[in-house]
């Protein structure tokens, strides 16, 4: 028996962090997709968080496959890093520079949109965590001290977060951590169109293969 | 022409513009016919063939076509920009220098393209060696994120078709992983006993993935594509 999405989708509990991994030859916009009609459906205000252009990238592969994609595009998006300046920039983070200034122009602008969406519950969306990652995780401390101060925060509290990220990119302390600090895991099949449920809260939906 | 030949031209022929292919290959695959091939049936839909060729790769596909005795007169109308290297080959439209700042000649780069897209339209792509740029550099993984964040920003934004060919050997795990990522398709390539296998990695359409064609290298030098 495979589980359809919005079965998936439908059993999250605020405050949860699904972590969804794919490879780089997957089409884990699919899956994207899905989400953020599921979170519209469902009264959720919706946040992407884009490192390095990685919506765009999502947004251009639906197009290749025939998707409609203009009402995606309108979205909010914080965009850190990156060149394509997309239809709703609501913050905008340096990600070359000093991690502090990272830390500072990240919080600022999640504070602001969640000041603006309060109390409505919000969907957040991240794209491309694991690029920023990259130049980043050969620090131990640095990882740590992300997850502590990024990825753990008050605002997010309350809201369901997910974490879409390329494996390969990721080395096994980022990757650790990631699943540690995510009540589920998914890890999507080489086309994007199955999701292999790895970690699950209730023990009935591990194993499980979700049908995107 | 073999069936599985005819079937990989109607492939490539569904590629669209604004697309960015991935072409993954090892050192010791054919790509001098390979590339003579793809411009060929590139040529059946447009005149505007352009390379981007770094530290002379450009050069050793023309050498080994020639030893081999094939023509090589099709490379006098590529329109080529010289990433670094020394032997030219095609009509030179621009030169970059990949030991400078990547910033300073990313400048450069953007607006010879922007350029020639004024001018030519219709434009297939094809990128010799991007791969080799980031051994340039010794802040590795800053430039790793800053090329492939290049490439996520071309792919559905410049009108063009994009032949990246990586040479896998060479090329970084984070950079080639990267590279699939900002691709809407992912082909490999890779030989036995006369025959070219392509396998397709990555496809707009799902059906298509782990597709593979077989082509016997004789339909390889046919013109007739």
């Amino acid at each position: 028996m495979k589980l359809r999405v919005v079965d998936f989708l439908n059993d999250i509990n605020n405050g949860e962090i699904v972590f969804v991994e794919y490879k780089s030859t997957s089409h884990p916009e699919l899956l994207f997709e899905k989400i953020l009609s599921w979170a519209e459906k469902n009264g959720l205000s919706i946040l992407i968080i884009d490192v390095l252009d990685t919506f765009h990238l999502f947004m251009q592969q639906l197009k290749f496959m025939g998707h409609e994609t203009s009402s995606l595009e309108t979205l909010p998006v914080i965009k850190a890093g990156g060149r394509v300046e997309t239809r709703n920039i609501i913050g905008r983070i340096r990600i070359m520079e000093e991690f502090y200034v990272y830390l500072k122009e990240y919080n600022d602008a999640v504070s602001k949109f969640f000041e603006r969406v309060s109390p409505k519950k919000a969907a957040v969306v991240f794209l491309g965590t694991e690029k920023f990652m990259y130049s980043i995780q050969d620090s131990h401390f640095r990882v740590e001290e992300f997850f502590d101060k990024l990825i753990k925060k008050a605002p997010f509290k309350g809201n369901i977060t997910f974490v879409f990220a390329l494996t390969g990119l990721m080395n096994e302390h980022v990757k650790a951590s990631w699943y540690e600090c995510s009540t589920r895991i998914i890890t999507l099949n080489e086309r994007g169109d199955q999701a292999f449920v790895k970690k699950a809260p209730k023990l009935n939906l591990l194993k499980e293969v979700i049908e995107v | 022409m073999n069936d599985s030949t005819k079937e990989i031209v109607e492939y490539l022929r569904s590629i669209t513009w604004k697309e960015g292919v991935v072409v993954e290959y090892s050192p010791s695959e054919p790509i001098h016919f390979i590339f003579k091939w793809l411009v060929n049936v590139s040529r059946k839909f447009t005149e505007n063939v352009l390379v981007l060729d770094i530290l002379d790769i450009l050069p050793m596909i023309k050498l080994s076509l020639e030893v081999a005795g094939e023509d090589t007169s099709f490379m006098d109308t590529l329109d080529v920009i010289k990433g670094g290297g020394s032997i030219n080959v095609g009509r030179i439209i621009g030169y970059l220098d990949p030991y400078q700042d990547p910033t300073v000649y990313m400048a450069h780069y953007m607006r010879i393209l922007r350029e020639y897209y004024k001018e030519h339209r219709n434009v297939v792509y094809f990128i010799f060696g991007v791969e080799k740029l980031v051994h340039l550099r010794e802040r590795r993984e800053e430039f790793e994120l800053y090329i492939t964040n290049y490439m996520r920003y071309v792919l559905g934004n410049e009108d063009r078709i994009g032949v990246y060919f990586i040479n896998k050997n060479i090329a970084t795990d984070a950079f080639r992983l990267q590279a699939e990522e900002a691709a809407s398709r992912v082909l490999e390539i890779s030989h036995e006993k006369g025959i070219l296998k392509v396998s397709i990695k990555k496809s707009p359409r799902l059906e298509d993935h782990g597709k593979e064609f077989k082509i016997p290298f004789e339909d390889l030098l046919l013109s007739e594509v």
